[in-house]
């Protein structure tokens, strides 16, 4: 019983003391640093346990000596009794020999056994598994699948929080279902080295690295490297890690291994290429960029690796290729922006003198086409290709060349016959004649047919996401909501360069779809970038759909700030900035509003308002008087506020006779009284006592209680009854010094009203897109 | 209005250290071969005290210090560096899975993309030159609006332009890397955006009169 001297104990049946024991000895022999010795300890802590069990003892040593002891076991016959024991021995078995551990047909055998299908022994197997795993982890994905096939951990996930951690739940299910994991095809049984080792500190590098820790990264790649060096996967990353810190060549080595150990594999090339773009060596550079994008085609970084390569060389109509395909791919890239400048600039004085040696042949014609058209000289362009036509020798390259060219200089239905006469001619589905085709219906307003040709595009690229954004478009110009929004999520999945306009056509289809939370979550992340009003627009009327009024008022008064030229927002914009007395802010969209010519009487009725309540009534006389004398005689047509508010700013001007004709017609509609005392007060300035006293009656006959009528008609009836030596001699007291007029009510709708009266959305589709 | 290229009659090294912001002073439109950017008149102090006060909240020399030592420590390329850190641990593959599985127009997808379109292309200075040429532009504003001496930002502007020596192997390389870091910084993909800086880069690059031009990237830099 040499495991009871393994755990330094005498052969006892006491478990307590077996466990304490084995606690001591795993202080002593930690997995990480001594797996060997760990894994001896724990053996020998299973056979101390079946024995103080009576069962079978089992031993992994080699060693005829330490097989199995029949003598020493009390009833063979227990292990039938206790079957997850048992198997619990064969996977600890399994999982001794490291190649036999990491083969998934082991674990299905393992697996298949009958005592899998009794239901009740099979909840403590899957319980004894899980607390093995904690300790036994290093397994390939496969494996982990295989186990998950068998107690479907994943299915079954909520069920597992009853007997394991959450944390140890996502470990689980980030072996069985993460798109990427380390791979353990590389490891070689001719090759004694301690595999476990090897993979804890690859696993652990690359966690450093994904958190940063980039020093002690370094360290554990390279004490795992120096522990096995055929491992495809480590080398990828400790190549990678080694070129970001700047060790180029080191790096370049075990690149260089990289593919000699996985030549299919595309990645390993781009790394290598980039090793070597860094040492200047561009001709082998290209060669491993050109075997990575034949192994993966479309594949950016060999695409930008080549282009460099390319344009090192000084090959430069072949690096325009490849920077064309990279401007195309990622707009964003400022660096392939220049040197396609730069090269299309040489490429033009290169290709004129080229012409003017060679002028029958008809390469050098369709290069100063290509290069006019790069250089955004579209005009000349057609006339180069028209040149060539008349020649006869036209070929689908120059179709599409000519074209683009049209449609750049906004002549789409030339470009489309053009497109048209690629696709019957030579029916070519690899030069984007589908999406050019489809961009010139598009703006030809056919949309279906423009659709049409987009998805053909995308069955062959189906990353292309400007096809999908357009999609998108011509979905939402036929109300097919529901699609366009799937063609915007794929159009962002595979974006790098979209117009930023696109994120509000996404949060438009979003909002047909009553995805109200979305859009406007959408329309807020396009904040960032643009102060484009129709975004604030969408936002408000998501806030408003969502029932957040207040939200929805800040919303529409930002897309007024911003210059929308919407009625409802800058009605709403105008209201709450009155209401909270943000006049000048009031102003300005007041302005923009009369200038579009949107709703004047509606404006003119808020700038009158404005200037009584700032008392700015110089500053808007001569713009309202302009306004109406425009009118002429329409003014009996108008809101009843217009001439009661210009009546209010003419009394404060001093026009009192022009005043009170505009309280004369304000009275003949509801506000009989406001307009009566007004004109009260007009007479009264003009020293026309009797009729001041007539019309403050008047007031007051319509609105008995009003304090401000009252007033007034006792300060006139006071004046009415001096005498005229008084009213000669004595101080006449202005009635703007009357207590009154308070702040004039708004007599408008508020935002609030507004908004409950607006139509549900706002935007014009067709204007937007 | 002086029209004299280095009318101050600086030196080689000094033009070269300036040159070391001339990204952000062609944007503004002002000046490679002055100390300020420009004659120091009343209007442009008073421009650009406006412009650090509502940019850079900077409207003293304690702030000012402040903000330099921020950009020495880390500045963006910290961040930068950990986010291509982290997408470097990935395959390219990997990389992709990432993008689609968080929000599309979400920060952290914006800041990815920009990596993924340099990563290989930029050294493994990353977007540094986005810290040390705003770290030169601080010390020129700085002095023009008194905060600090010439003298001071003069060495300042030395210790920093040193490392830029050391880290970059040219103008060009070192004006990729800032506009690299401006896109990191703004995460804008705007067609406006992406062309408002290629103009920018392109007159650098490219015009005759470029400051790159006229002064060598390997220049000794030894304040007299």
């Amino acid at each position: 019983m040499d495991f009871f001297n393994v755990l330094g104990i005498e052969p006892t049946k006491d478990k307590r003391e077996i466990k304490k024991a084995y606690a001591a000895k795993l202080r002593i022999y930690n997995p990480e640093e001594d797996a060997e010795g760990f894994q001896k300890i724990t053996e020998a802590f299973n056979n101390a346990i079946r024995f103080a069990d009576g069962k079978k003892i089992i031993t992994f040593q080699t060693s005829e000596s330490e097989k199995i002891d029949e003598n020493e076991v009390e009833d063979t016959n227990e292990n039938i009794e206790d079957p997850v024991d048992e198997f619990m021995m064969n996977v600890s078995e399994l999982y001794s020999n490291f190649f036999d551990r990491i083969e998934p047909a082991n674990w299905e055998k393992l697996l298949d056994s009958e005592i899998m299908w009794n239901i009740n022994v099979k909840p403590k197997i899957e319980y004894r598994l899980l607390e093995f795993l904690t300790q036994h982890n290093n397994l390939p994905q496969e494996v982990w699948k295989v186990l998950d096939k068998n107690f479907l951990w994943g299915e079954n996930r909520e069920s597992l929080t009853k007997i394991i951690s959450v944390k140890y739940i996502n470990f689980l299910m980030y072996k069985i279902y993460s798109k990427w994991s380390f791979r353990y095809s590389f490891f070689k049984k001719e090759c004694n080295c301690d595999y476990d080792t090897f993979i804890n500190l690859r696993e652990d590098a690359y966690n450093d690295v994904l958190n940063n820790n980039m020093k002690e990264a370094g360290e554990k790649f390279k004490a795992a490297y120096d522990i096995y060096k055929d491992d495809a996967d480590l080398l990828r990353l400790y190549g990678k890690y080694l070129l970001r810190q700047g060790y180029v060549k080191q790096a370049l080595d075990l690149l260089s291994h990289l593919v000699e150990i996985a030549p299919s594999e595309f990645e390993g090339y781009n790394l290598k290429g980039e090793a070597l773009l860094s040492l200047g060596q561009y001709e082998k550079a290209y060669d491993d960029f050109k075997k990575s994008l034949d192994l993966r085609m479309n594949n950016y970084n060999a695409i930008v690796g080549i282009a460099f390569s390319l344009y090192n060389l000084k090959k430069l109509k072949e690096a325009a290729k490849y920077y064309d395909m990279i401007v195309e791919m990622r707009p964003n890239n400022i660096d392939a922006a220049i040197k396609r400048r730069d090269i299309y600039n040489r490429l033009y004085h290169q290709t004129i003198e080229d012409i003017s040696i060679h002028h029958e042949k008809l390469e050098p014609k369709y290069d100063l086409a290509n290069v006019y058209f790069k250089k955004n000289m579209f005009d000349k362009c057609v006339l180069q290709i028209t040149s060539i036509e008349n020649e006869g020798h036209m070929n689908n390259d120059m179709y599409l060349l000519k074209g683009m060219a049209y449609l750049k200089q906004n002549e789409f239905e030339k470009g489309n016959i053009c497109f048209r006469s690629l696709i019957n001619k030579f029916d070519s589905k690899d030069d984007k004649a589908y999406k050019k085709r489809g961009l010139a219906y598009y703006y030809l307003k056919e949309f279906e047919l423009a659709k049409n040709d987009f998805e053909t595009e995308l069955k062959n690229d189906e990353k292309d996401s400007f096809s999908w954004s357009k999609k998108g478009c011509c979905e939402l110009k036929l109300l097919q909501f529901k699609e366009a929004e799937k063609s915007f999520v794929n159009a962002f999945n595979y974006n790098n360069g979209l117009p930023v306009r696109t994120m509000l056509y996404y949060a438009i289809s979003l909002f047909k779809n009553k995805k109200y939370l979305d859009a406007l979550y959408q329309a807020d992340s396009y904040r960032i970038y643009s102060n484009d009003p129709n975004l604030f627009i969408l936002a408000g009327d998501a806030c408003k759909a969502l029932g957040y009024t207040d939200r929805a008022v800040s919303k529409y008064r930002q897309a007024g700030e911003n210059g929308s030229n919407n009625l409802w927002v800058n009605k709403i914009s105008v209201a709450d900035f009155i209401n909270s007395k943000k006049y000048d802010d009031a102003l300005d969209c007041l302005d923009r509003m009369y200038k579009l010519n949107i709703d004047k009487e509606w404006v003119i009725k808020n700038i009158l308002y404005i200037a009584i309540q700032t008392k700015k009534y110089e500053k808007y006389s001569e713009f309202l008087r302009g306004y109406f004398e425009a009118c002429g005689d329409k003014t009996q047509d108008f809101n009843i506020y217009i001439p009661f508010y210009y009546g209010v700013v003419l009394y404060n001007l001093g026009k009192y006779k022009l005043s009170a004709e505009c309280f004369k017609l304000s009275a003949k509609f509801e506000l009989e009284g406001e307009s009566y005392s007004y004109i009260s007060m007009d007479y009264y300035e003009m020293d026309k006592a009797s009729n001041a006293l007539e019309y403050a009656r008047k007031a007051l006959e319509k609105e008995p209680a009003n304090p401000d009528f009252k007033l007034r008609y006792e300060n006139i009836m006071e004046y009415k009854h001096r005498s005229i030596f008084q009213r000669l001699t004595g101080k006449k007291v202005s009635s703007k010094e009357w207590d009154s007029p308070k702040d004039l009510k708004y007599q408008g709708e508020k935002a609030d009203e507004i908004i409950a009266r607006m139509p549900e959305f706002n935007l014009n589709i067709g204007d937007v897109l | 209005m002086i029209n004299k290229y280095n009318p101050d009659n600086l030196s080689m090294a000094q033009l070269c250290i300036l040159c070391m912001s001339s990204v952000q002073y062609e944007q503004n439109e002002q000046r490679h071969d002055m100390l300020y950017g420009g004659e120091p008149t009343e209007s442009f102090r008073k421009e650009m005290k406006r412009c650090l006060e509502r940019y850079w909240s900077i409207s003293s020399r304690k702030d000012l210090f402040k903000e330099l030592d921020e950009l020495k420590r880390g500045g963006m390329r910290a961040d930068f560096d950990k986010k291509r850190n982290y997408l470097s641990a990935l395959s390219e593959d990997g990389q992709e899975e990432v993008l689609r599985r968080i929000d599309p127009l979400g920060t952290k997808s914006l800041e990815f993309k920009v990596i993924m379109t340099y990563d290989s292309i930029l050294s493994h200075a990353g977007i540094a030159a986005w810290d040390y040429g705003r770290y030169i532009f601080l010390c020129r504003n700085g002095a023009l609006l008194k905060y600090i001496t010439d003298d001071e930002a003069w060495n300042l502007m030395l210790e920093t332009a040193k490392v830029v020596q050391r880290r970059f192997t040219g103008w060009y390389e070192y004006g990729l890397s800032y506009e690299v870091g401006k896109h990191f910084w703004k995460m804008d993909f705007r067609h406006e955006f992406i062309d408002e800086r290629f103009e920018v880069f392109r007159h650098l690059v490219f015009l005759k009169d470029s400051p790159w031009k006229k002064v060598p990237w390997n220049t000794e830099l030894k304040l007299e």
